[in-house]
């Protein structure tokens, strides 16, 4: 059993990860992120079956982290951690999902740990936690400032609705964008955390496309599926992750 | 000032003489309880009362005198009412027992009147002098009632608005006094960690930490706070941020000797700092520096507190309570000579407090 931890703050994150090591030694910790944009990054590498999320983190708070993950194919179990219960927390009394609290306690955590296993054991249908998560937050990011990328001494301002598509090329990610193609140093995770969620959806880990600009999805087998782009010839790959965003209607 | 006589058990002669309550209020007080318009409908319905009385009466009454009666009687019932308004807007028992007094008079010279203007007889009389005491024992009684029943109103109205300032003045209290659970907690978290591992930062922090704790929970006790010992709260609740947030956090203050002995409104530049690294360093995902300044020049006091990180710098975003909160206390010890104002720098945000001490 693999497990992703994230914390933006040292003490907490080490003390979180010596107690799930005393409790479950078996549990195996493949990522301990140290902000939300990493934590849904080292998701997507690692994909493990329990993600243990800190709600304000940099970058992705913890719920965001949250709603991403559980609008894939098959969602991880999520546990929340943190420093003082929310009152966004209390909507999840239910016990659809569990928290802990800051500084994490051996018995809490046990607890814990044992609905955890109870429900990894015997699968049940998920509650609908993505529209329970669309509620809470805030539907649209702030609107989304222009793209600068630079060229030699020109800098180019690229207004986010004029962009097709980004993808990380190495240390950079391409912009590729109605009026042609640029550079810039930010990576794609920090620009997943920058732009609305809605406009601009994640195919791959390392592609981002406007859905404005998505003419189709096309399956090419099993598993499989590329998507064709408006007035461009390129096809992009769509993993296997967010293959259940084109399902038809 | 609460009119103690009634609980004390011991006997107030002066009720003998003077009936009443015993309570004046000021005109302060009247004028932020005692605001309750008249009840018209007392007016109606006593008008009504009197004129359909007369009216049954109308034909027992003896010739050539039904009119003048009339006017009498309504006349009476205007000035009952003249009376009873003022009790209302000035519940005095003096007032109560010069009108009742004046009221007793009054019935005593229409007797007068009636026997040796108009030379009634006595078997006439009778009658009409018995159904006036009656009336003016009735009129006094209500305006007594009506003055205790004033009184306790007022009173009542002061208390709840003395309540509702006091638990305004602790709700302020609190909100200013509010360590943030999330500070809180994750501090404990990190020092939980560090002292399971036996971990070198555990016991510099945890100094800070008792020093942060001993200084703000009094700090509210007091109006104001020199700039030295609020720079201190400040350094060790830096200090506690610097060991969670490593090398996310850089910090520096720059302060003027000549300014250590400034009284400021507890907390104030500690509200901004908490601001700067609630919204501009925690939320960058690669930290930032908060710079802290004070200075004077040419009879101004700049305090700034300065960040380069992610923050977006509106005061909504800010969020609200702590900087209204020091907003208002600033104003309270320096009125319009103290401004607090917030600027987007490019990246970060400026948090400038300025004083004019000159």
């Amino acid at each position: 059993m693999n497990a992703l931890i994230a914390d933006d703050e040292e003490g907490p994150r080490e003390q979180l990860r010596l107690a799930l090591a005393r409790l479950w030694p078996e549990l195996n910790i493949v990522a301990a992120s140290e902000n939300g944009v990493d934590a849904w990054d080292d998701y997507l590498a690692l994909e493990p079956e329990i993600c243990f999320l800190d709600i304000r983190m940099p970058g992705l708070s913890g719920l965001e982290v949250a709603r991403r993950l559980t609008a894939l194919e098959r969602p991880p179990a999520i546990v929340f951690v943190t420093a003082y219960s929310d009152h966004a927390l209390s909507a999840f009394e239910a016990g659809a999902l569990d928290y802990v609290l800051k500084p994490v306690e051996d018995a809490r955590l046990t607890q814990t740990l044992q609905r955890l296993r109870a429900r990894l054991d015997t699968p049940a249908p998920a509650p609908d936690l993505h529209k329970l998560l669309q509620q809470l937050l805030p539907a649209a990011k702030p609107a989304s400032r222009p793209i600068q990328a630079s060229l030699g001494r020109e800098i180019t301002l690229i207004a986010p609705e004029d962009v097709i598509y980004f993808e990380s090329d190495n240390r950079y990610t391409r912009v590729i964008h109605s009026g042609g193609e640029a550079l810039i140093r930010t990576p794609l995770k920090e620009l997943l955390a920058q732009l609305d969620a809605e406009s601009f959806w994640q195919i791959h880990r390392s592609v981002l496309v406007n859905s404005r600009c998505i003419a189709s999805a096309i399956r090419v087998d099993e598993n499989s599926m590329v998507l064709t782009l408006r007035g461009r010839e390129e096809r992009l790959p769509v993993s296997r992750q967010f293959q259940g965003l084109f399902k038809g209607q | 000032m609460q009119d103690t006589s009634h609980n004390s058990g011991t006997l107030d002669w002066t009720q003998w003489l003077c009936p009443g309550p015993r309570r004046v209020f000021s005109a302060d007080e009247m004028a932020c309880a005692g605001q309750q318009p008249w009840p018209k409908f007392v007016d109606g319905y006593s008008y009504s009362n009197a004129i359909v009385l007369l009216a049954v009466n109308y034909n027992s009454f003896q010739r050539g005198f039904a009119f003048g009666i009339c006017a009498v009687v309504l006349a009476c019932v205007w000035l009952a009412l003249w009376v009873a308004r003022r009790l209302w807007l000035r519940p005095t028992r003096w007032f109560l027992n010069l009108a009742s007094w004046g009221a007793a008079l009054l019935l005593i010279a229409l007797g007068v009147v009636a026997r040796f203007v108009f030379h009634l007889d006595r078997t006439h009389l009778e009658a009409p002098l018995l159904i006036m005491v009656a009336v003016f024992v009735g009129t006094a009684t209500a305006w007594w009632f009506l003055t205790l029943y004033r009184v306790q109103q007022i009173e009542a109205r002061l208390r709840e608005l003395i309540d509702q300032e006091a638990t305004l003045k602790l709700a302020r209290r609190l909100a200013t006094a509010q360590i943030q659970p999330h500070f809180l907690f994750n501090t404990l978290a990190s020092l939980q960690h560090w002292v399971d591992t036996r971990d070198e930062r555990a016991g510099p922090t945890l100094s800070s930490f008792t020093r942060y704790l001993r200084a703000t929970l009094p700090m509210f006790e007091r109006e104001t706070l020199s700039l030295d010992e609020e720079l201190q709260i400040v350094r060790s609740y830096l200090d506690i941020m610097q060991a969670r947030l490593g090398a996310r956090l850089s910090w520096e203050v720059q302060t003027d000797p000549g300014l250590s002995e400034l009284q400021l409104p507890p907390g104030a530049l500690l509200t901004l700092v908490e601001n700067a690294i609630a919204h501009g360093i925690e939320p960058a995902l690669r930290g930032g520096r908060i710079s802290i300044s004070v200075s004077q020049a040419a009879g101004l006091v700049t305090l700034d507190v300065s960040d380069d990180g992610a923050g977006l710098c509106n005061e909504a975003h800010e969020g609200g309570i702590g900087l209204a909160n020091t907003r208002s206390r600033l104003q309270q010890q320096f009125g319009a000579r103290a401004t607090l104002s917030l600027q987007t720098l490019s990246p970060g945000c400026l948090a400038r407090i300025e004083i004019h001490t000159a």
